[in-house]
């Protein structure tokens, strides 16, 4: 299977199994213009399709409050059907229980130690 | 070269013989960075090499130590800034920092963000709540007062009506104009209260302190009282024990709150004794007076004690048809003692009478 890749000023993103991969990079803090960037390019890769999302925060640097917000819109649940966090390290159980407690999604959401137990839960995800 | 014990030196310093202390030490030296192999063959320099692993450590050890607390100090200044309720700082997340330092960072800054997002909210949301309540309070006392005068004329009216009807010889039709006067008077008296409490809250009313001399307005308030007291079928008695009778208050005021609560004790006694009395009280190194009325009426039940100050609020609902009023002269009345610098408790046994004491500052309110 092809595996395109985009790579944004904040995130890598590519699409396996039909699974959108998005690892977020320690370049900078997430503004809403790199929110709006990184969703523009899941859209492009999933061409339409409601995929669900795996995400890896472990190097980020943060994102500003309008990027979360942006993030779990209402309408972002046409985009993704549902979305497994990594949270094997301190950043990613912060943003976890961050989106758990605070900013919930508007699509499932699940928090995992393992890539491998996200993905088999996100294969039941596919729609 | 030989040492005082005849022991011949090797050019091999592994080979020699060592004094048990040294060989101790560098046993010592060579546990820190371990080289069992290196020990056997040459235990001065694997005591060697293991010092220098040792102080390179150290080294590397300390310019952690520095690095994390440049930015654990990062961290602290905005903990202090927040515990300042300074939201806005932002704390810096680098490369290079440690990932538990950075998510500390990530955090702490996500915390100001909420919390400073929520605050604002906050403060909006009182300030409007605030203004509406300002404008509901300014609205009330407009509109009493564009009520009371078509009231005020009504009420002109009727006894004019009243009067003409007495002259025609009309008087058995004057059953219905006086109906319309008492309703119109309890509307007027309603509006008169609402308007009272409108300005209160809306902060519009003025206290005008004077020295005045309390014997004299207890007594004015008696001889005013008299006749409904009469009419009630009870008995007003006053005792005034007053060392310093002049105090410094809103003489309109107070006499507005007397009359209430003197008011209330009479509407709720028939055939009973109501005692109106004043004595000097001192707290605190300050001067009050003390001036409390008891009845002996039907008393207010324990759990309704506080809430008879709300506006709006009676012991009985029944009690409008039955008693009259509108429930809020006591809530007029505490905000008055209030404004007076002053406080107004209740004391109370069912079926036996109650105690309304007004406590007020002898030299006026506290400047706010
Ligand atoms: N002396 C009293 N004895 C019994 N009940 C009282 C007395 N004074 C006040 N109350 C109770 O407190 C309520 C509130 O009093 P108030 O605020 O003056 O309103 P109102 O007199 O218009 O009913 C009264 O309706 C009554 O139930
Ligand atoms: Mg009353």
């Amino acid at each position: 299977m092809e595996l395109r890749e985009i790579v944004t000023r904040t995130e890598r993103i590519w699409i396996a199994d039909g699974i959108v991969h998005c690892v977020v990079l320690p370049t900078a803090t997430h503004t809403l213009d790199d929110a709006h960037e990184n969703s523009r390019a899941v859209d492009e890769l999933a061409e339409g399709r409601k995929l669900p999302m795996l995400l890896d925060t472990r190097a980020s640097r943060g994102l500003d409050r309008d990027a979360r917000l942006y993030y779990v819109r209402p309408e972002a649940a046409d985009r993704v059907s549902a979305l497994a966090m990594l949270i094997d390290s301190q950043v990613g159980r912060m943003f976890g229980s961050f989106y758990t407690n605070v900013h919930r999604p508007p699509f499932p959401l699940r928090l995992f130690n393992s890539e491998g137990d996200a993905l088999v839960w996100l294969k039941e995800q596919v729609v | 070269m030989t040492d005082s014990s005849g022991h011949r030196p090797g050019p091999d310093p592994a080979a020699d013989p060592l004094d048990p202390r040294i060989a101790a030490l560098l046993r010592a030296a060579v546990a820190l960075a371990p080289d069992a192999a290196a020990y056997a063959s040459d235990p001065r320099a694997a005591a060697e090499t293991a010092l220098a692993v040792v102080a390179a450590e150290l080294a590397a050890l300390r310019a952690y130590r520095e690095r994390t607390e440049r930015q654990m100090e990062e961290l602290f200044n905005t903990i202090t800034a927040f515990a300042a309720l300074d939201y806005d700082r932002r704390a810096l997340v680098h490369d290079d920092n440690d990932e538990l330092i950075n998510a500390m960072a990530i955090g702490l800054n996500m915390m100001g963000e909420e919390l400073s997002h929520t605050m604002k909210a906050l403060v909006r949301a009182r300030d409007e709540a605030l203004a509406a309540s300002r404008a509901k309070s300014a609205f009330l006392a407009n509109i009493s007062h564009e009520l009371r005068t078509p009231l005020n004329a009504i009420i002109g009216y009727a006894e004019i009506i009243r009067e003409d009807l007495v002259d025609a010889g009309q008087e058995a039709l004057t059953i219905d104009v006086d109906r319309l006067q008492i309703a119109s008077r309890h509307l007027l008296n309603l509006i008169q209260d609402v308007l009272d409490l409108a300005r209160i809250e809306a902060g519009r009313v003025d206290v005008r302190l004077e020295l005045v001399d309390l014997r004299t307005l207890l007594h004015e308030l008696q001889t005013t009282l008299a006749p409904s007291v009469k009419d009630a079928g009870n008995v007003l008695h006053t005792r005034v024990e007053l060392e310093r009778p002049l105090i410094h208050t809103d003489p309109l005021r107070l006499q507005q709150i007397l009359l209430n609560i003197l008011g209330n004790a009479n509407k709720f006694t028939v055939g009973g004794d109501i005692t109106l009395s004043a004595r000097d009280h001192d707290e605190h190194g300050r001067a009050f007076v003390d001036i409390t009325v008891t009845d002996t009426g039907i008393g207010i039940p324990a759990d309704k004690l506080e809430s008879i100050f709300d506006a709006f609020t009676q012991v009985d609902d029944t009690s409008t048809r039955r008693f009259g009023g509108t429930g809020l002269g006591l809530a007029i009345s505490r905000r008055l003692c209030d404004l007076l610098g002053g406080t107004i408790v209740v004391t109370s046994e069912l079926r036996r009478g109650s105690t309304f004491r007004v406590r007020l500052p002898v030299d006026g309110p506290q400047p706010r």
